[in-house]
């Protein structure tokens, strides 16, 4: 899994939803929770308008917006370039919270939005660019790149950061240990989302089903989950009489399955 | 986003539904500001299905707020998530606008 994404936008207000879904998909991608990752939604939204509104378009200039989102020890970074001129959001007063409706400006919340949903915000002027720095702590986040685990299986991972695995053929009790150790070596690796996806699979044994099932034991503690896709029916049939089928979500398809995990 | 507005004996009710962000708040800026240069003060603001706002969101409905309660109205605001909720705490509005659970009492109070 890279431990960076970037993406650049045209500095237009049209292309900020698809800023904000980057920023919310790498969050989560990176082991945020699900309110840090819409905190970091609303700041980047709020930051970027900035830079367009204030940075780009009151200076009659066009120009792009570059974020990067980074995996730290413990914590996720996003970081905002843009090249409009320099403009220090340190030194804009904060709004009064205290006061009536009547008194209120209707604007100048941004920023102060920013401070409060991100737990570090520092602003630069670093070669020739503003440059927004803000950090989300997480103990989930991982800097260390997750190395890609053995599986004698074909794995991808999901924009979402699920994890998806294709075993094909019979699963029975030869081919179940191989099939228990490629769950391990993905939950080892810190993937405790994980569909598996079983249109190619023809018969699972009880070595199978009781691989699953440690496997979903482990995922669970870990805040995570197994989620199952595409079974023939006659795989179906093994689920639904061990009355397996109660313990995991079985969509139809993969995405659906990646989605019930969250 | 969408909005939907319909007018009800002594409120105008209006419905939103999903993002309202810097690119959208203008359309929900303007909506609101047609009711009121038509007369209409008694707002309803139905939240329930805003998934996501932003400042720039906020800033249009303090701007409307702002302008009905001075001609002696008032915009009302209906079952806004969690997640909305959150946002109007941060800004510091949740105390200042009369906020129902459900768009039914909202209509009601006026």
């Amino acid at each position: 899994m890279p431990q960076e994404r970037r993406f650049i936008l045209q500095g237009e207000l049209a292309y900020v939803p698809e800023a904000c879904q980057f920023v919310r998909e790498s969050a989560r991608l990176f082991g945020l929770s699900d309110k840090q990752a819409d905190d970091c939604e609303l700041a980047t939204e709020e930051w970027c308008t900035n830079i367009i509104e204030h940075g780009y378009a009151k200076h009659g200039l066009q120009g792009k917006i570059e974020i990067v989102c980074q995996a730290l020890p413990n914590a996720f970074r996003i970081t905002i370039y843009d090249d409009s001129p320099p403009f220090d959001p340190t030194t804009l007063p904060r709004p009064d919270r205290s006061a009536p409706l009547s008194d209120r400006q209707p604007g100048g919340l941004g920023w102060f939005f920013i401070q409060e949903l991100m737990d570090t915000v520092q602003y630069e002027y670093r070669n020739g660019r503003n440059t927004l720095i803000m950090t989300q702590h997480n103990p989930n986040v991982s800097a260390l790149p997750r190395a890609e685990p053995d599986s004698a299986f074909a794995a991808r991972t999901l924009a979402n950061g699920v994890r998806v695995i294709t075993p094909s053929g019979r699963i029975d009790s030869t081919t179940g240990r191989q099939f228990e150790a490629a769950l391990n070596a993905q939950l080892e690796a810190g993937f405790n989302r994980i569909v598996v996806e079983m249109q190619t699979v023809s018969y699972i044994s009880s070595t199978g089903l009781k691989a699953l099932l440690s496997a979903q034991r482990r995922a669970q503690a870990q805040g995570g989950g197994i989620a199952l896709a595409a079974l023939t029916r006659r795989v179906r049939d093994v689920f639904e009489l061990s009355g397996f089928d109660t313990i995991f979500t079985i969509a139809n398809a993969t995405d659906e399955a990646a989605r019930a995990l969250g | 986003m969408h909005i939907s507005v319909s007018e009800m004996r002594r409120v105008t009710l209006i419905e939103v539904s999903g993002r309202v962000d810097s690119l959208s708040a203008t359309k929900l800026g303007e909506a609101l500001n047609e009711q009121i240069e038509a007369g209409h003060i008694q707002l309803v603001l139905d939240l329930s299905n805003v998934e996501y706002i932003s400042s720039a969101g906020l800033r249009e409905i303090v701007s409307a707020a702002k302008k009905v309660r001075s001609s002696g109205g008032d915009l009302r605001i209906a079952s806004p998530s969690q997640r909305v909720r959150d946002v109007l705490q941060l800004a510091g509005l949740l105390e200042l606008f009369q906020i129902f659970p459900t768009q039914v009492e909202a209509v009601g109070s006026f």
